[in-house]
């Protein structure tokens, strides 16, 4: 493994100089200097005590998310639908956090299992379709990820709206509904290390128990799982709803993490990142974590970037996280080809 | 061990509920005392608001691309005036940021030298409310926001006094007596701008009647059937304040002999023309340049700013293509509530 990791280093490193080549020229093209906006990428995302913590921020949501998506495709599902299942998350924890008279003890976590409770039916959804429909979840999740966009488009101009009705936005939620906060001065939540914990609670999950197992059995192909007795319908379904819990639980810990009220447009596409996440980790658990990371950082600096650089326009900062993607797809695609090519020689 | 392993939800939920209940005992132990070290910070800067000018440097967030044509990029073009008419350092825009991100978009401008952060919309009003405490040395700025703190201030336009010009001019025009609104929605600041459309429209002819209808979307189909029935019922002028609701009552009035039309919010010259009589207007430059203006004489926050008819942020813009002639005796009552407005004598919103 460590071998191979060493001399698959030259190639990933072609393939990201290439990459970085290929982001140095649009950022030239636009008119910008790309030592200036590597600069400014770096302060923004690990600069200082405060953007390191943002990085942290941002990664949260991009970790469960990612979690998700990964848990769903190791099964075989492609769940595209973590941006829908985020989002009724986040209305469902925003439901819960507008209460009043709830015991403080249990407001947190009522909120938390609203948003994880949400998500996990919105995808089930889809899961119902699958299982007894045979509707493909590609098209099934997709589609209700505009259904849920609706949805909160609605619910943040009728039942969760403030109360003052002025603005599409909810009101406040309780404090005691709120993640504690962990460093003075910046935004950093208890959510976060949450995050985290669900990602060693998933890897212990798939590689330690005996749903995890036929979770991923039924993705190396359910006829063989289906041959040894692993039920494929109830995991394929269970599947489903953790995958979709995951991406509620991410909408949930936004709610009560950062912005503490719903508006319209709530999520910037994590659900859509988190398929990116979810890749570049190679769908293993823990490998989401650096993975999210990485692109938490990204979007952190760019943050910055976009404020310090006069002319690098927003979807600068889109080209960016694409090309990065690409040049990983690349990576994979190239080792891949070099792995067939050798096994197919030594046969 | 073994029951959890054939049910993942056993084992799941109460790790899930065991971290939450811990958090969340955390939370209510420091939520209160966060909220009380907020206050020192904004009461200090409340008493520092000296007389002096101050160097404006000036960034800015907009909830679009500042090449929009539309709403973001008038606020780009505020920017710019700012920078060419009273000298300041400008910073380069943060285009549609993360909602979840605006908090932490203040923070960084803040801390990158900004005294005077623009935020372009109301959206950005519940981030600018959080963050305004922790960045006492700059001031910040939503439009159509509502949240004030000691460095923080919405700018409102007094859209009242534009919908009374608007007013004014329909009342002077209408040969049937019988004029027509169409508002995208019954919300507070249509209904405001709307009765002070009446007022304005009384002041000239007050033997005008006003019918309002609110077409309930923007909607281009259900605002040019609602216009018709306006038309059908006699009304010969319609104001709209109904967005893209606004080309359905521009189609249903080109269709109707006789019958004008009144723009929203910008210059609309280019919807009914020739029967286009004018827009009311809401200008984003100008209000933003009174607010800098402000700025650097030292106020910081506190109460919103009204832009109005005294910044010319607000006024009344005739369509020079319209076909038909509006009178030099019209225009000169025009100009004279303009005055009227300006000056604060006359007051629509009481």
């Amino acid at each position: 493994m460590k071998q191979r990791l060493l001399r698959d280093l030259p190639l990933l490193l072609l393939t990201f100089s290439l990459g970085a080549a290929a982001l140095a020229l649009i950022i030239r093209l636009v008119g910008a200097s790309p030592v200036a906006v590597s600069k400014a990428l770096w302060d923004g995302a690990f600069g200082s005590r405060y953007s390191l913590s943002e990085t942290l921020v941002q990664t949260a949501p991009l970790l469960l998310t990612g979690l998700g998506v990964a848990v769903a495709f190791r099964c075989g599902l492609f769940n595209i639908g973590a941006e829908g299942q985020f989002l009724v998350g986040a209305m469902a924890a925003t439901g819960v956090g507008i209460l009043k008279n709830v015991p403080a003890v249990i407001h947190l976590p009522l909120l938390l299992l609203a948003g994880a409770a949400a998500g996990a039916l919105w995808s089930g959804i889809a899961g119902l379709l699958k299982v007894y429909r045979g509707v493909q979840e590609v098209l099934s999740t997709l589609l209700l990820n505009f259904v849920a966009l609706q949805m909160l488009s609605w619910m943040v101009r009728g039942p969760l709206q403030e109360a003052q009705k002025g603005f599409p936005q909810s009101d406040l939620i309780a404090v005691p509904a709120r993640f504690v906060l962990l460093a003075p001065g910046t935004r950093l939540h208890a959510g976060v290390l949450l995050a985290l914990f669900c990602a060693a609670l998933i890897w212990f999950f798939l590689r330690w128990t005996a749903g995890g197992f036929a979770l991923r059995a039924v993705g190396s192909g359910e006829g063989a799982a289906e041959a040894a007795g692993i039920p494929v319908r109830r995991t394929v379904l269970a599947t489903f709803l953790l995958s979709g819990a995951l991406s509620g639980l991410a909408g949930a810990i936004q709610i009560s993490g950062v912005t503490y009220l719903l508006s319209d447009g709530y999520s910037p596409g994590y659900g859509y990142t988190a398929i990116a996440v979810a890749l570049l980790a190679n769908l293993s658990p823990l490998a989401v974590v650096p993975s999210a990371l990485f692109f938490g950082a990204l979007t952190a600096g760019s943050n910055v970037v976009q404020q310090r650089i006069v002319g690098i326009p927003s979807v600068v900062v889109q080209v960016l996280q694409a090309v990065v993607l690409l040049a990983f797809l690349a990576y994979a695609w190239a080792r891949e080809r070099r792995q067939r090519r050798e096994e197919g020689g030594v046969a | 061990m073994t029951q959890n392993l054939r049910r993942p939800t056993a084992f799941f939920v109460p790790s899930l509920i065991v971290f939450a209940a811990l958090a969340a005992g955390c939370a209510q132990q420091s939520g209160s005392a966060g909220d009380t070290a907020a206050s020192p910070a904004a009461s200090a800067t409340a008493s520092g608001t000296g007389g002096k000018t101050m160097a404006l440097k000036v960034a800015l967030i907009t909830p679009g691309k500042i090449s929009d044509k539309g709403w973001s990029q008038s606020a780009y073009e505020g920017q710019q005036r700012i920078k060419a008419e009273l000298g300041a350092e400008t910073s380069p825009p943060v285009e549609s940021p993360a909602l979840s991100d605006v908090a932490s978009v203040f923070q960084n401008q803040a801390q990158e030298g900004n005294t005077l952060i623009f935020a372009h919309g109301s959206e950005f009003d519940a981030a600018a409310k959080t963050v305004a405490a922790s960045v006492p040395q700059t001031t910040m700025v939503v439009m159509g926001g509502r949240a004030i703190a000691p460095n923080l201030m919405p700018i409102q336009f007094a859209s009242g006094q534009a919908t009374y010009l608007a007013g004014v001019v329909a009342g002077g025009m209408t040969r049937t007596n019988k004029i027509g609104l169409v508002g995208v929605q019954k919300i507070p600041i249509i209904v405001a701008a709307f009765s002070a459309f009446e007022q304005g429209v009384k002041s000239t002819n007050s033997e005008a009647t006003v019918t309002t209808t609110y077409v309930g979307s923007e909607d281009i189909a259900k605002a040019k059937q609602q216009t018709q029935a306006l038309l059908d019922s006699g009304v010969d002028v319609v104001m709209h304040n109904a967005n893209e609701g606004g080309k359905g009552v521009a189609d249903a009035v080109m269709a109707k002999d006789g019958a004008m039309f009144i723009g929203a919010n910008s210059d609309q010259s280019d919807l009914a023309t020739p029967k286009n009589l004018g827009s009311f207007i809401l200008d984003v430059p100008s209000a933003m340049l009174a607010v800098a203006k402000e700025v650097q004489g030292g106020k910081r926050g506190g109460a919103p700013y009204m832009a109005g008819v005294k910044d010319k942020a607000v006024f009344f813009k005739y369509n020079t293509k319209f076909a038909g002639t509006i009178s030099d005796s019209l225009r000169a009552k025009v100009t004279e509530v303009e005055t009227a407005l300006a000056s604060g004598t006359l007051d629509p919103s009481k």
